[in-house]
């Protein structure tokens, strides 16, 4: 298997197991009047290595957020050079002084970060799908906040 | 260094296609990469994991409630919650907002 199938593997599974268990916590995670699965986020984000700084997880954020949108909201489609100037963004710059090996390790760090994210919104947005989509319309609305869609 | 270290086309392309669905794995040809491969996805993944197992411990006395993971949360404009620890902000009916995410934290 080469480089390329494994990761698209390797994403494809982190974020099917990331959605799945997003809706296995959404039912005792979620606060009665707040479509945050609050708990499930907890669970990913309380104890995450500083892999990225806080502004590289909070584009992140926005990439699983719009990736998530495409599949919920009508609408919606991902731009593929946008996503890949995105992504770019996001992870730049890269940690200094890492090996090959760690390297590696590093980015798949951050894929699985990525793909739980996604998973995470996938949850959210299914389980509230109007108010999900209203926030990708306000997104798409605000033109000072990149967005990577078509 | 190069900016796009994780962004390069061939991943972005392998990332829209799985995020977009439909795509077939390609045939295995290379076995030793991919249990190299394999080894270290596993390593990373497993730690993220494992912090999350959740040990059985002896109760001697009544334990103080933890302190909320969100406590330091805050709004930066009425009808909305940002949350540090996440790096990301809500509306008030608990929906993502990419826009004040953005504002307060991607900037």
């Amino acid at each position: 298997m080469n480089s390329r199938s494994r990761l698209h593997r390797a994403l494809v599974a982190t974020a099917a197991v990331a959605a799945v268990s997003g809706f296995i916590g959404a039912a005792s995670a979620q606060e009665a009047d707040d479509d945050r699965l609050d708990n499930a986020w907890a669970d990913v984000v309380v104890d995450q290595e500083p892999i990225l700084t806080e502004a590289q997880f909070a584009k992140l954020n926005n990439l699983a957020f719009q990736a998530a949108a495409t599949k919920i909201c009508d609408g919606y489609d991902l731009d593929q050079n946008k996503f890949a100037e995105g992504l770019s963004d996001a992870t730049y710059p890269a940690p200094d002084g890492l090996s090959e090996d760690e390297m590696k390790q590093w980015e798949t760090a951050v894929y699985f970060r990525l793909g739980t994210t996604y998973g995470l919104f996938l949850a959210e947005g299914n389980a509230k799908p109007d108010d999900f989509c209203t926030s990708a319309d306000d997104l798409k609305a605000d033109s000072s906040v990149p967005n990577v869609w078509k | 260094m190069a900016r796009a270290v994780v962004g390069v086309t061939a991943i972005v392309g392998l990332l829209c296609m799985a995020l977009s669905s439909t795509s077939t794995p390609a045939v295995a040809k290379n076995n030793a990469g991919a249990v190299v491969g394999g080894l270290l996805a596993g390593a990373v993944i497993g730690a993220a994991v494992a912090s999350a197992v959740k040990h059985p411990k002896k109760i001697y006395v009544k334990e103080p409630p933890p302190p909320s993971k969100w406590s330091n949360a805050y709004s930066p404009k009425a009808g909305i919650t940002c949350y540090p620890v996440q790096q990301a902000c809500y509306k008030a009916n608990g929906a993502y907002n990419a826009n004040w995410t953005w504002k307060v934290y991607a900037k």
